[in-house]
């Protein structure tokens, strides 16, 4: 037997050189990739050779399967581990995780959850990242939540440089990206956070995909304001299709448009464009109208049949709330609101800049149903209007901002084409103030979430509602450099040392 | 049972009597601090770092002990004990059969079920030893900051699955052979296998990387000191763990049977 050890301990050291040469060089790409791996299949046989010559007993494991297969408890622990394992396999189709975390960083919020429940269709996520990518780690932790959450969606790692041929096949145009795909609809997600995969997930799964359009023609996206490029990306992302629409006189909206955006025109519509929209919200349309202090859009009157005012004058908010944002004295901070969905969890704040007061006639409408969502601080004040030296300001209240509202409109016959059916009734937001929309205060506190929201309400897409913040707290460490170094001695040096002087102990004891 | 447990505590004694018992145990707890004093820095530094960056607002953004120190510990340590189980599992069976006493304990009213019990509870306890150095950490860093536990404690219980995965194989290839270094040398190249062997195949086809992936041992241990609790994870762990003692226990009947 010794001569078998001789014999085996070479093969066994060679075996371990190769499979690390092996391992060292399996970054190797290109037409020698196969190296790495041929040099670790040595390694294995020259492992499996040295044992097999080290060792009688594996001769008779190998050969003597009767004698394996002898009743015994070495049977019945055998059968209990595959039991283990078949019940591994089972858990690991089905998802048996528990995520004990106080952060819940392992799981879903119950937004996500609710999404994934419902899903229609399978989607499949790819996390097509290059081997030495920063974010590859954190995309495949986080497939590995979605895959355990619902079964409707599957998950696969590419290298795309390794791969580019299958990458091209699923749509995959560049690396370092995590891909949702949905039967031929394929989008990329850069961000690898809960709400923008649950998104783009629903967003792909969806066939219709409503159309949001943007009133354009009367200053609303002129030079010297502020322009819209973030509300096209907050639409894009939130799974809507973002058009510029510019209607003039005697055009109809056209139908596949669901809900029109009116951003603080500058200039009246004309009356054509004005009766095009009353007859699109008719027809169960769905209106966002965002308007200036002093302004006049031409569409009041038909606002006013809906009991909705517009006063006009600008408000000049003077509690400490506005104050404190520093953003100038037009600012208004919005920390009140009324029930409705939009509102309903909102948690940040909103910050207008030169609102004026939109709220509802104190008699409703026979057959609408509206409330005021946002309000001012107790101290907003109406100004006089411009040139009007008369006047002075109103008394100090807390004024609405903003209304929502919808009715019933008359059943609209069935039409060809591609519009979506609509519902049968219209819905109406209007704010005081169409700043908190663009690109300068778009980002604003809690302005995004609210517009967001806003768009969710009136496309009834609820996906678009909140998703709970994520936690990010961090913990304290209540020590500075003196206490590390303590730390440092401590564990490195006593604790080891202690180890170091029992051996000693038994050292000296056996001699 | 009673005979296993016997056996397990001849097993530690001999361990802590010795002084390559103390030695080995030594060594993993320096690196062990090791580890742990180089990952506090580094906490520190990322702390400074991003309060210099105006990042940090108390309570509100900042970074987790958990993430920073906790976890990576866990981890690492994990791949040293590929390093020390070996260690501590060459002597169990190996150097019974060279100095002959295996043939002498067979020869008692010993089963072989309890003798491999006892072995694997032994080489458990020594695990134990070995890790009782994180009862230490833990301390430190419940006194400078503010763990989150249940992540900690369930990644604490995936390291010690993960030894005793790793005890298991230890012990098996010990059975197979009669020398030391032999079963030493073995078991660090089984434990290499098995942990680096299913990702060595990142370039391969697709239904072979599947294949090993689902056998892959650190990704499952990975999510234990993330804090997630898999219990397919603990069935696939207990499972193969099983499976190797079986072994074990069928090599003893063998060398029971025909020397």
């Amino acid at each position: 037997m010794k001569s078998d050890s001789a014999k085996s301990s070479p093969l066994l050291l060679l075996g371990l050189f190769l499979l690390a040469a092996g391992g060292l060089l399996s970054g190797v790409s290109g037409p020698r990739a196969y190296l790495p791996r041929l040099i670790m299949l040595a390694g294995v046989a020259s492992l499996l050779w040295g044992a097999f010559n080290s060792a009688a007993s594996i001769r008779f494991l190998l050969f003597r399967a009767r004698a394996v297969a002898e009743p015994g408890p070495s049977l019945n622990w055998l059968l209990g581990g595959a039991v283990l394992l078949v019940l591994a396999a089972g858990l690991g189709i089905r998802g048996a995780r528990i995520d004990v975390t106080s952060r819940g960083v392992n799981s879903l919020s119950a937004t996500s959850k609710g999404v994934l429940k419902e899903l229609s269709r399978d989607v499949e996520l790819i996390a097509a990242y290059r081997d030495n990518a920063m974010e590859r780690d954190q995309a495949t932790e986080v497939l590995a939540v979605y895959s355990a959450a619902s079964r409707r969606v599957k998950t696969r790692s590419l290298e795309p440089d390794r791969e580019p041929e299958e990458a091209r096949r699923l749509g995959i145009n560049r690396p370092n990206v995590l891909v949702v795909r949905c039967g031929e609809v394929v989008e990329e997600v850069t961000e690898i956070d809960e709400e923008t995969i649950t998104q783009t997930i629903l967003r792909v799964q969806d066939p219709n995909r409503p159309v949001v359009a943007v009133l354009d023609g009367h200053g609303e996206t002129s030079d010297g304001r502020s322009t819209l490029a973030s509300l096209r990306g907050l639409l894009a992302r939130s799974g809507l299709v973002f058009r510029l629409l510019r209607l003039g006189d005697f055009v109809e909206v056209p139908r596949e448009i669901r809900t029109l955006i009116v951003l603080g025109p500058t200039s009246p519509l004309l009356p054509g464009e004005i009766e095009a929209i009353e007859r699109f919200i008719n027809r169960g349309g769905r209106l966002a109208l965002f308007v200036e202090p002093e302004t006049t859009t031409g569409l009041e009157p038909m606002l006013a049949r809906q009991g909705i005012l517009i006063d006009g004058r600008r408000i000049l908010d003077e509690s400490p709330l506005s104050r404190s944002l520093g953003l100038g004295p037009e600012s208004v901070g919005i920390n009140r609101w009324g029930e409705h969905p939009i509102t309903s969890g909102l948690g940040v704040g909103l910050v207008l800049s030169g609102a004026t007061r939109v709220g509802l006639a104190p008699q409703p409408v026979f057959g609408t149903s509206g409330t005021d969502i946002i309000r001012s601080g107790n101290d907003a004040r109406l100004l006089p209007r411009s040139g009007d030296t008369a006047s002075v300001p109103s008394a100090p209240a807390a004024l609405p901002l903003g209304i929502a509202l919808e009715w019933e409109t008359p059943p609209q016959e069935a039409e060809a084409g591609p519009a979506p059916r609509e519902k049968g009734y219209a819905r109406l937001v209007v704010i005081g103030d169409s700043d908190l929309a663009r690109d300068s205060h778009l980002d604003l506190y809690g302005n995004r979430e609210f517009i967001g929201r806003i768009c969710g309400w009136l496309t009834e897409r609820t996906y678009l509602l909140r998703f709970p913040p994520v936690d990010r707290s961090g913990t304290p460490l209540r020590v500075g450099l003196a206490g590390l170094q303590a730390i440092f001695y401590g564990v490195e040096i006593l604790v080891p040392l202690l180890a170091f002087g029992l051996a000693f102990r038994s050292w000296a004891r056996r001699r | 049972m009673r005979q296993a447990w016997v056996i397990a505590k001849r097993e530690v004694r001999g361990l802590v009597s010795s002084p390559g018992g103390w030695l080995v145990l030594g060594t993993f707890w320096f690196v062990a601090g090791l580890l742990l004093v180089s990952l506090l820095f580094r906490f520190r530094d990322g702390t400074i770092a991003l309060a210099q960056s105006g990042q940090l607002r108390t309570g509100e953004s900042g970074l987790h002990v958990n993430d920073w120190v906790i976890r990576p510990l866990l981890y690492n340590l994990g791949t040293v004990l590929v390093l020390f189980v070996p260690l501590l599992t060459m002597r169990s069976f190996a150097e019974e059969r060279r100095s002959g006493n295996l043939e002498l304990l067979l020869s008692q009213p010993v089963r072989g079920a309890d003798l491999v019990l006892g072995k694997f509870f032994g080489s458990m306890l020594g695990l134990a030893l070995c890790l009782s150095v994180l009862v230490v950490h833990f301390a430190v860093l419940a006194a400078v900051t503010r763990p989150d536990w249940g992540a900690t404690w369930v990644g604490l219980g995936g390291l010690l699955l993960l030894g005793l995965l790793f005890n298991a194989v230890g012990l098996w290839v010990s059975v197979l052979t009669r020398s030391q270094i032999e079963a030493g040398v073995l078991s660090l190249g089984a434990l290499l296998l098995l942990v680096i062997g299913p990702g060595a195949n990142a370039e391969g086809p697709n239904w072979t990387q599947s294949i090993l992936g689902s056998f892959a041992i650190l990704p499952r241990f990975e999510d234990f000191t993330r804090g997630l609790l898999d219990l397919g994870h603990v069935a696939f762990f207990g499972g193969v763990i099983l499976i190797l003692l079986a072994a074990a226990l069928r090599s003893v009947d063998l060398v029971r049977w025909q020397g």
